[in-house]
């Protein structure tokens, strides 16, 4: 016969009830009962929430990210507290074993009209001397690298307008100074903007379709944003140039997310008045984690810039996608230059382990005709 | 070719000289370990009590993450398997409680009655509702009131973008679950226009920080600015009645609350969480490991005890809440676990699951509903994250809700749908048709399982009669026959004698001429039914009756005896 605590064959106590039995279990726990405690892993676990959702965190972090392209490791830490009821400040730097040094601090003001409109005043410093330098164009020798320093300090503010959750414009102003320099370039001519540690005004304004379901992690969505800048640089005169960045992502899910086409396109394009010139260190370049992965980090740069990607993803598990990924990226001093057989190419295999909203770990294996390249990154490539 | 689950004595034709040779087996085994009544005199007990004062219970915080972990990493809980559910009576039934009242399926209960639930009135009442406290988590809000007639409401809005998807889901759900025996809060569509809210003196309102502050006028825009508005300028909400008594957290669906003395049972023992999952499949209520449950302290017959809610069911059929229902949802776990992601590494996607291939039907009211219900397999529906109750549900915890569920009439779905108000007649079409043809799919599955002979019933001549609960849902063909073996039960030892047996396909039996009817006699009738399809039914059920001066009483009923 079935065994429920009401119907336990107690056969021994000779109980004159099935009440009676279930009492007297409830009476015994009566005489025993402990309070509820939470337990350490419980509390290791609610520690670790908010970094596991991506969840905006509160108090001091672990901050996991390049401090630039090329430092190697990094590590570093962040502090985040609350400013209002919607707005927050952040404090977080990084250090990598490259001793490339990052510091950065935000002031997420409190949100405007029901949400729509929100006001990001940012600062940053960033100390890297070992930036890749290959020289300027799309046929830059792999052979010739030199390094140099690229020390960039700002501060600026960043307005957007949401009318609705996936449409969005808005324009920044930021002041930054860029000390620039490096024993560089004993073959070549020196490029613009060496030596000269320019202070830049710039402003910019963008719009944004996005219909990813997250800016870390989407299978399905599309984002296109074009963005104009204006350097204005203040105390040299010739090094004023407008550049524009337009890029558009597409997510297709196949088999409701069984496997994902990703695909990417993306322009920048420069554009000086007569007599001016786009200092070297900012011009559109190629190469790296996320922009021509087979290649160094900024092993082409130029005037202009053309890159596609596409990725064929599959998902293992709901945390995990495998991909394998195909990118072709160019860059030109006129854009008339842009031609098909002028594109550098590389494949990839490579999986990214994910949240929800974020790619926590992406592991690229990536290979072109200069060889192979393994990436880790804690963001998706596009 | 079908298969049962559940192994058993095959009730086969059997010689009398055989059948007496295996009583006489049995009589020997049972007088070895039982020494004392298999029924006591207040059996069946039809209501499982609280005996001791629970006033010192604490409260505490399940964490959804946490919960997560632990349920899909490990196996909380019993270890031994295939144990009965534990608090089952002789009926083999659950006895109402602090967790369960038994409504439909166990008392005459009316399509009205179903659509009206819980409710007790209808709705927040006219008037200022004062704010007691506000939630803003950025997504969608979160207000608490207090209606004119000084009761205390919970007010949650839809997404936007999904008008009455996830209002909507709450109230037909709660419905549900409450005629199938559980506690739930009574829920109300209302409309809420900004004007009608009043911030109370001591209102607090939590900020998506986390943070808390008092709360100003002003911040009931701030914090309705992420509901969808109707043309009309009011929002539409679910009005859900607070609890009545204190807040003491959830319960977990295993072990016991350790500060409860009235709490004995395993959690994962208990046969109406186990019979939970039944539920939660034809509902595909998918947030179901603990986080959507709320115990309270409350006060009855003088003492404290705890009183267990299932609550918020906007994660439910087609909704996800704030979209619609992701299409792994029901099909799997969030994380199946090391082996996919072996197998799938290298296949390139190649490897297709079928629920990738299902049809669906999507829209903003009611979201996204999986088509094709008449093939659905219950038995491969999961929550999120593991259950552990859901986890050791046996054949005949299954049979018990499907059974719950069979009493669940199509007009009773509809009636309960349309208590929705999701202003779309083709989805409330489409969601009432798929709720009626999961439940068909359920009893298909469950009913059919084991032995589903039900209501053993002797008459004042002791003429056995009893139903077949998967023939009369119309799932199932009739058997071909009926097989019963009577027994004269000895309830202190628990020996058996046989005294005859007999076959026939009426389900209606003479009593062998030995029977005695003298007050306190037991009889131990064992029934099964010869079915060309579902073999397995031939593994017998035991009814037990004890004779009173008023007839014949049903005191134990086995469907998989031990």
């Amino acid at each position: 016969m079935g065994c429920l605590c009401l119907m336990t064959c107690d056969a021994g106590l000779a109980q004159e009830t099935r009440a009676a039995i279930h009492a007297r279990k409830q009476s015994e726990k009566a005489m025993s009962l402990a309070p509820s405690r939470r337990g350490k892993a419980e509390k290791w676990v609610n520690l670790a929430r908010g970094m596991v959702y991506q969840l905006e965190p509160r108090g001091l972090y672990p901050y996991l990210d390049s401090a630039y392209p090329g430092g190697n490791i990094t590590a570093g830490l962040g502090y985040r507290g609350l400013y209002g009821d919607t707005g927050s400040y952040d404090i977080r730097g990084l250090w990598s074993v490259e001793n490339y040094r990052m510091i950065e601090a935000s002031l997420k003001l409190p949100e405007i009209a029901r949400g729509r409109l929100t006001s990001v005043i940012h600062a940053k410093h960033l100390h890297a001397d070992k930036v890749a330098f290959y020289g300027i164009g799309n046929d830059s020798p792999e052979n010739e690298r030199t390094n140099y320093k690229y020390a960039p300090e700002g501060i600026g503010l960043t307005e957007t307008l949401a009318p609705v959750r996936w449409l969005s414009a808005g324009g920044s102003i930021a002041f930054t100074h860029f000390d620039v320099g490096g024993n560089l370039f004993s073959s070549r001519d020196a490029p613009a903007g060496l030596h000269t540690d320019p202070d830049y005004l710039i402003g910019s304004v963008f719009a944004q379709v996005d219909t990813r379901r997250s800016p870390g992690y989407t299978q399905t969505g599309t984002l296109f944003r074009a963005e104009w800048f204006h350097y204005d640089e203040r105390t040299h005169t010739k090094l004023d140039f407008r550049r524009v960045d337009v890029e558009a992502n597409q997510f297709i899910p196949v088999l409701r997310g069984n496997q994902i086409i990703a695909l990417r396109a993306m322009a920048s394009f420069t554009s000086v008045e007569d007599g001016d010139r786009v200092p070297f260190f900012l011009m559109p370049m190629l190469g790296g984690g996320s922009y021509l992965r087979g290649f160094g980090d900024f092993r082409f740069r130029d005037r202009h810039r053309l890159l596609f990607s596409a990725e064929y993803r599959w998902t293992p598990s709901k945390f995990m996608d495998m991909a394998l990924s195909y990118d072709a990226g160019m860059v030109a001093s006129r854009s008339s230059d842009f031609r098909l057989d002028g594109f550098h190419d590389c494949v990839g295999v490579g999986a990214r382990f994910h949240t929800p909203s974020a790619v926590l770990l992406r592991i690229d294996l990536a290979y072109s005709v200069e060889g192979p390249r393994i990436i880790f990154s804690s963001r998706s490539a596009f | 070719m079908l298969r049962s689950p559940v192994r058993g004595t095959a009730c086969v034709a059997r010689p009398v000289w055989l059948a007496a040779l295996m009583a006489t087996f049995h009589l020997a085994t049972c007088e070895s370990d039982a020494a004392g009544p298999k029924f006591y005199a207040d059996d069946p007990l039809l209501e499982e009590p609280d005996t001791q004062d629970a006033g010192a219970v604490q409260p505490w915080e399940i964490t959804p993450l946490y919960n997560g972990i632990i349920n899909t990493f490990s196996r909380p809980g019993d270890k031994t398997q295939n144990v009965r559910a534990q608090n089952v009576n002789t009926l083999d039934e659950v006895p109402d409680s602090s967790w369960y009242t038994n409504r439909i399926g166990s008392r005459p209960i009316a399509t009205e009655d179903v659509a009206k639930g819980p409710d007790t009135c209808d709705g927040p009442g006219p008037g200022p509702w004062t704010v007691i406290s506000a939630e803003d988590d950025g997504l969608t809000p979160k207000i608490r009131i207090r209606d004119s007639d000084g009761r205390a409401w919970h007010l949650r809005f839809d997404a936007q973008g999904y008008p009455a998807m996830a209002t909507g889901t709450q109230v037909v759900v709660t419905k549900l679950i409450w005629a199938l025996g559980y506690n739930v809060p009574e829920s109300h569509i209302a409309s809420l226009r900004p004007e009608d809210l009043v911030v109370g003196r001591d209102a607090v309102l939590t900020v998506i920080s986390g943070r808390t502050r008092p709360m100003k006028t002003q911040d009931i825009g701030f914090v309705l600015r992420t509901a969808p508005r109707d043309r009309d300028g009011a929002y539409r909400v679910v009005a859900s009645q607070a609890l009545p008594g204190r807040a003491l957290g959830g319960f977990r669906f295993y072990g016991t609350r350790p500060d409860d003395p009235n709490d004995v049972i395993p959690h994962e023992h208990r046969r109406e969480l186990r019979g939970y999952r039944v539920f939660a499949a034809w509902l595909d209520l998918v947030d179901s490991p603990a986080i959507d449950t709320v115990d309270v302290l409350v006060s009855e017959s003088g003492r404290s005890v705890v009183r267990h809610y299932l609550v918020h069911f906007d994660t439910a059929l087609g909704s996800g809440a704030l979209g619609p229902r992701e299409h792994w949802e029901g099909n799997e776990y969030m994380f199946e676990g090391l082996g996919p992601i072996k197998r799938d590494l290298v296949s390139f996607g190649l490897r297709v699951e079928p629920w990738r291939a299902v049809p669906v039907y999507e829209s903003r009211t009611i979201g996204r509903l999986q088509l094709g219900n008449e093939e659905w397999n219950p038995e491969a529906w999961v929550p999120r994250v593991p259950n552990p109750a859901f986890l050791r549900t046996r054949p005949d915890d299954k049979f018990w809700a499907a059974l719950k569920l069979a009493a669940v009439t199509d007009d009773m779905i509809r009636a309960v749908v349309k208590t929705g108000q999701f202003g779309d007649p083709k989805s409330e079409d489409m969601l009432a048709k798929a709720l009626i043809d999961r439940r068909d799919a359920i009893g298909r599955a469950y009913l059919t399982a084991i032995n589903p002979v039900v209501r053993p019933r002797l008459d004042a001549s002791a003429v056995l009669k009893f139903s077949n609960a998967a023939v009369d849902t119309g799932l199932a063909p009739a058997s071909e026959s009926y097989r019963v073996r009577w027994y004269r039960f000895d309830n202190a030892t628990g020996a058996s004698t046989l005294l005859g047996e007999a076959e026939g396909a009426d389900p209606t039996f003479e009593p062998p001429v030995e029977l005695s009817a003298e007050p306190g006699v037991f009889v131990k009738i064992e029934i099964c039914a010869v079915h060309p399809r579902y073999t397995w039914w031939q593994s017998p059920a035991a009814a037990y009756f004890r004779s009173t001066t008023g007839g014949w009483q049903l005191v134990g009923f086995e469907r998989i005896p031990e």
